[in-house]
């Protein structure tokens, strides 16, 4: 057990130090096209007409593409078991009829060069016609809150967990502390923006993939499906990642679309997150409101607790599911 | 492309002549026109530093400067300052006191690091630490990078 202790030497260092790394974005393959992700600006809205014309129009676009261009599954959950009940506030690769979220992808612009893609972004036109947003979970469960879902009630679930006789700790307390706390919502920044290169063969009917470094299993799994091929058709390509910090290599809307285009359209297709896109993209999590009531005795020993718990999970069920509130209230 | 200019670029002694359309980054220039690779983007609006070269000898962000405002000048990436077999004095002092975990910062504050040490060649801990803080790094800590630069500069890299 010689390295206990010490200092050891990692394997990465000389090329992480010297530029010869590789990262999502340092791979460019021959051919290869640019996708630029528009989003919808508003937190809730019916979507209009989307005008992609204008688009169109400008030298280098090679396709605008909106819901109404492509079937495509949602996005699943990935923990297990995926609940079936779920399936409805699952989120489409790109927004069906609502936006529900400032961010969420509307259409795709792929093009020859990423300038191109950014300009023919900016001339999607999208009709909004807003709705009220929901931005706080135990108001979005209450009478006359906006529905975000057609005939679905905002609470998605509610998971139960309890031990020991609290309803007799609070009976016997001498004492009954109540109060309401919030804990903020998290999402993580990572120094790397994501990025993701897809490359199909035809000849082979296969897909190569660079820059799903997390969960390369579940994302094969998912893009193979979509692309109706056996998971061993497709090759998910290791490559460093500038940190984690969990948001990183969930599948996105993006992975989905740019296996997709790259099959459509016969080239490889690149998508690299801008910073600004990167905030409003990534999942965010954890926000939750507590009613929290503790029963103490009368030296001031406490007998249980018990919490109601309102957990906001977004607009949508994304990867990970229910496991947030499932592991809040984890025995 | 419908309005290229025709540049000329010296990066880490090699020149290289090249069109570009004149909004197109530095940092795109090095990367994807010329394969520079090492010169990462964190955050293109200037504030990460991990894009972070030299320009006639001067830390720049290349996320901030125009390609053709390169014609005629000298660039450094970090691929000047060694090799995975041969690196070089700075890059040896981040790997000895671990001054980098994910490593995409990294060549940005090496880039940065090397301008500051050869015009100071014996700072002080203040003026490191005020030269550090130039340059995001969200999973290292800075604790490594100083001690690092601290190194570097004790065995004489900036000289």
């Amino acid at each position: 057990m010689s390295y206990v202790g010490s200092r050891v030497r990692r394997l990465e260092d000389p090329r992480l130090l010297t530029g010869a790394g590789r990262f999502a974005d340092d791979q460019d393959r021959p051919g290869q096209l640019w996708m630029r992700v528009v989003r919808s600006q508003v937190a809730h809205a019916t979507l209009g007409a989307v005008d992609t014309s204008g688009a169109l129009a400008l030298d280098g676009i090679r396709a605008v593409l909106t819901a109404a261009d492509v079937i495509l599954p949602p996005i699943p959950v990935r923990v297990s078991p995926d609940p079936s009940d779920l399936l409805a506030y699952l989120q489409p690769v790109l927004a069906q009829g609502r936006v529900r979220y400032v961010g969420e992808p509307v259409a795709v612009v792929v093009a020859d060069d990423p300038y191109q893609a950014e300009d023919g972004a900016d001339l999607v036109a999208i009709d909004y016609a807003e709705l009220a947003p929901v931005r706080d979970a135990r108001a979005a469960c209450g009478a006359g809150a906006p529905q975000l879902f057609h005939r679905l009630p905002n609470e998605v679930a509610v998971v139960t967990a309890s031990f020991g006789d609290v309803a007799a700790a609070f009976r016997d307390a001498a004492h009954v502390v109540e109060l309401d706390v919030v804990i903020g919502r998290q999402t993580a920044v990572p120094i790397e923006p994501r990025s993701l290169l897809a490359e199909w063969d035809e000849a082979g009917q296969s897909l190569d993939v660079w820059g799903a470094t997390k969960v390369p299993h579940f994302n094969r799994r998912v893009i193979a499906e979509v692309l109706g091929i056996p998971p061993a058709q497709v090759r998910m390509h290791w490559c460093d990642a500038g940190g984690g910090f969990g948001v990183r290599g969930e599948l996105y809307p993006e992975d989905i679309l740019v296996a997709y285009l790259a099959r459509l359209l016969g080239r490889p297709v690149k998508w690299t997150e801008d910073r600004a896109e990167h905030l409003v993209a990534v999942n965010h999590s954890r926000d939750q409101a507590h009613r929290i009531a503790g029963a103490f005795d009368s030296s001031g020993r406490l007998l249980a607790i018990r919490d109601e718990i309102w957990h906001d999970n977004g607009a949508y069920i994304r990867t990970h599911g229910l496991t947030v509130p499932e592991l809040t209230t984890w025995r | 492309m419908t309005d290229a200019h025709s540049i000329r670029i010296t990066v880490n002694g090699t020149e290289h002549e090249l069109a570009v359309e004149p909004r197109r980054t530095l940092a795109d220039v090095l990367r994807h026109d010329l394969a520079y690779t090492g010169t990462h983007l964190g955050c293109e609006h200037g504030i990460c530093g991990a894009c972070t070269v030299l320009v006639d000898g001067l830390p720049a962000r290349s996320c901030l400067m125009f390609g053709v405002q390169a014609d005629g000048r000298s660039v450094e990436t970090v691929e000047a300052l060694g090799t995975p077999e041969e690196l070089g004095p700075l890059q040896q002092a981040f790997t000895d006191h671990h001054g980098l975990q994910c490593g995409f910062c990294t060549p940005g504050f090496l880039m940065l690091i090397t301008a500051f040490l050869r015009e100071t060649p014996s700072p002080t801990d203040e003026e490191i630490r005020e030269v550090v803080a130039s340059n995001l790094c969200r999973c290292t800590g800075y604790q490594g990078i100083l001690r690092a630069v601290r190194a570097a500069a004790d065995d004489g890299a900036g000289s």
